[in-house]
């Protein structure tokens, strides 16, 4: 059984925030459900100041906090490591929004067309045979599908009102071989996903040689996600070039 | 059997008799009730976008806010009602046999009106039902909300009020009313003969001795929502399941006094509380308070000195930021509330409407404490360097938790319209002698 | 008889309640992995044992007298 995990070389990371806009892409999500995150920091006082970046996305903890808390089980662990949130089942309580120390979970505040970005006209004759005419548009239909062992919809499909999503690994890419979508996008090649548990995979090479670090390793999560270079965020760091955030 | 009735009037207590009061009490309260089930309609039809709720880091908002809050509150207040009844029962503190009643009825309408407001707060309110129901995991703090204060507490409490009703109800449905059958049907064939006295008796007895450590048990889950969460700096402690049921006992008798109260003052002749129940009342609350501010103490002391950032960061709103009036006030109204009752019982001189006031500070405080607890741990603890959040309720929100008092002050009026709220009898603790021609109380 | 059914609510409530609380999920694997109850229904069987355990306090007063 593999073990996915990440790893993200802070000393390749330029900022560019590509990765969270090819999971958007990939995944459909609505203006401020940021399933990949990338904090831009500014470090000192003018002119000594350092800025420094943090892709943040699911941890996929191994001691995942939102997956003990769940009164349900709809936010549960796979045996291959991706922590995944069946949106059939989830209630939206919010309490594993509350359990993760990494402010990952988003909640779907309203409607899915309500969320979705107004950049285009959806109606567009244009627009609609690149889709093939597909309603909504913006409806990646492998996210409806059901994936794992257990059989449950996990990809995120619908972005329903009134349930939690957060990063899948994508798992609808993985399962056919692909990488994650931020992984395949970043020009840098600054994320690496893979099976850790393979000695010759690419991530367990490219960690050989190197100290990686995890974020809030304190909080005794268990994070599946590497951090190499850089250093662990604290308070003096202050955010930059917020994206909108918000519905 | 004797009894307590009036020729003219029928039924005890103005139970069956609408009141032009009443009428325009229930008027009111459907109104409000009318007004919050449109905001709440209106939040399901759009999302709970038309909130103030926000997610916590990037969106920078509170995911859980004044529902939650009303649902720690709600629950909290339970505690106080059945836990008085049975001590009266288990202890035999007679005084306190008038409010027994009315203890029991606040405990089931807050339930009632609390886990309203766990639904309430639910993405898929429908589907929380079910799959609680299908897939709750005892592993989930929420577990306990659902199995033992759900399941337990309140039909326990439901029992208690019914089976301690039996006899007045087995009274009432030899008088000819409208209300008849629903006396007949409550009383279930009771005939008050000596062995069922000994059985309710025996019943109430167990009742009591179970429901105690069982509210206990299942309050402290309330309070372990939040102390199991490592997540989020200024929740997880052992303190806030202990923390959690002293504050409910403040709180719980606070409205137990104000209800008692109202009560008193809606029956007029029929009234049966006397200031010996008061009394009673305002010492236990002297009690709980000074815990409660004991509480609060420790928890502002232990603030002043945070020094992991995080804490630190939480502990400035509260003491000095954005919330430090909310804090500054909570602990000035327990205060107010506490000197009130400590001077009241110094010159063992208790007048109703001090305590009352008392009552409504204590009450207002730890309304704002439960605010406390679960806001700004969301809003200025993230332990990512995400900015600062920001949440208040908005008029959704509070339509809503309007709509929730409503409710809960209609279950109780609704109540008192079909049932005498103070027991007829002095049958709570059977005697020796007690036989069927019992005295009135 | 009042006595039989009584002690058999309250006996077989607890059981419930065990195994309610044993099957609602499973204990000693890994509780973060698997997420499902041993079968789906499982938590029913715990608020049941709740219900019969009151029941039986409830049914023990309530049940008539055989004389009657």
């Amino acid at each position: 059984m593999p073990k996915y995990s990440m790893a993200v070389d802070l000393e390749r990371c330029q900022g560019c925030r590509a990765c969270m806009t090819a999971c958007k892409v990939e995944n459909n999500t609505v203006v401020s459900n940021n399933w990949m995150y990338v904090f831009r920091f500014e470090e000192g006082s003018y002119p000594e100041t350092e800025m420094s970046f943090l892709p943040r996305q699911c941890q996929h903890c191994d001691n995942a906090p939102c997956a003990k808390v769940c009164p349900v089980g709809a936010r549960f662990k796979r045996e291959d490591g991706i922590v995944l949130t069946d949106s059939d089942r989830c209630i939206g309580c919010r309490y594993c929004e509350l359990a993760c120390p990494y402010g990952v979970n988003y909640y779907n505040w309203q409607k899915p067309e309500k969320g979705q970005y107004d950049i285009v006209d959806w109606h567009d004759d244009d627009i609609q045979s690149a889709t093939g005419g597909a309603i909504p548009p913006y409806r990646n239909p492998d996210l409806d599908e059901l994936y794992g062992e257990e059989q449950r919809r996990t990809a995120g499909g619908g972005h329903a009102k009134g349930v939690i999503e957060k990063c899948t690994f994508c798992v609808h890419r993985v399962e056919k071989g692909l990488d994650p979508a931020c992984a395949d996008t970043c020009p840098t090649d600054a994320l690496i996903f893979g099976d850790i548990e393979d000695p010759e995979s690419p991530i367990s090479l490219y960690l050989k040689d190197q100290s990686p670090w995890q974020l809030l390793e304190e909080a005794g999560t268990k994070p599946n996600v590497y951090y190499i270079g850089g250093k662990p965020p604290n308070k003096e760091l202050k955010e930059i070039e917020r994206p909108k955030a918000t519905v | 059997m004797a009894v307590e009735t009036r020729p003219d009037v029928g039924l005890p207590q103005g139970v069956g008799r609408l009141t032009l009061k009443w009428k325009a009490f229930l008027l009111v309260a459907l109104a409000v009730l009318g007004f919050g089930l449109f905001a709440y309609g209106y939040e399901q039809a759009n999302g709970m976008s038309v909130t103030s709720l926000r997610s916590t880091g990037t969106m920078g908002g509170a995911t859980w806010g004044l529902y939650v809050v009303m649902v720690e509150y709600f629950i909290g207040v339970s505690l106080a009602g059945i836990v008085i009844a049975a001590v009266s029962r288990v202890f035999r503190i007679v005084e306190l046999r008038p409010i027994a009643r009315i203890a029991e009825l606040l405990t089931v309408a807050s339930l009632m009106v609390g886990l309203l407001a766990v639904i309430i707060d639910l993405g898929q309110p429908l589907r929380g039902i079910k799959n609680m129901l299908l897939y709750a995991r005892p592993q989930s703090a929420f577990f306990g909300t659902f199995t033992l204060v759900a399941g337990g507490v309140f039909l326990s409490a439901l029992a208690y009020l019914f089976l301690g009703g039996r006899r007045d109800a087995a009274e009432l449905a030899e008088i000819p009313s409208r209300l008849q059958w629903f006396h007949r049907l409550w009383a279930s064939g009771y005939t008050d003969s000596v062995d069922e006295r000994d059985r309710h008796r025996r019943v109430m007895f167990w009742l009591s001795v179970g429901i105690v450590p069982l509210i206990v048990i299942a309050l402290s889950t309330e309070g372990l929502v939040f102390g199991v969460q490592v997540g989020r700096p200024g929740w997880f402690g052992s303190l806030q399941g202990p923390d959690f049921l002293v504050l409910a006992a403040a709180s719980g008798l606070a409205n137990l006094v104000v209800l008692s109260a109202i009560v008193r003052r809606a029956l007029g002749d029929w009234n049966r509380i006397d200031a010996a129940v008061f009394k009673w009342l305002g010492r236990f609350l002297l009690v709980a308070a000074s815990a409660a501010l004991y509480f609060m103490v420790v928890e502002l002391f232990t603030l002043l000195y945070a020094t992991p950032s995080d804490e630190r960061q939480l502990a400035d709103a509260l003491l000095t930021g954005t919330y430090a009036w909310i804090f500054w006030l909570s602990i000035g109204l327990m205060t107010l509330g506490l000197g009130l009752l400590i001077a009241q019982a110094a010159s063992s001189n208790w007048r109703i409407g001090t305590l009352v006031v008392a009552s409504v500070a204590i009450s207002t405080a730890a309304l704002a404490e439960r605010y406390l607890t679960v806001i700004p741990s969301q809003t200025h603890a993230t332990l990512l360097p995400y900015d600062t959040g920001s949440y208040f309720p908005n008029w959704v929100e509070f339509s809503v938790v309007a709509g929730l008092f409503a409710f809960g002050a209609l279950l109780i009026g609704l109540f008192m319209k079909v049932f005498p709220i103070i027991p007829m009898r002095d049958h709570l603790i059977p005697t020796q002698d007690d036989g069927v021609e019992a005295t009135n109380a | 008889m009042r006595r039989t059914i009584t002690i058999g609510l309250v006996l077989s409530g607890l059981a419930l309640m065990l195994i309610g609380f044993f099957t609602a999920a499973p204990w000693g694997t890994d509780s973060v992995g698997d997420s499902n109850p041993a079968f789906t229904g499982a938590p029913m069987l715990f608020l049941l044992g709740i219900v019969s355990v009151i029941a039986a306090a409830v049914l023990y007063e309530v049940l008539p007298d055989r004389n009657r």
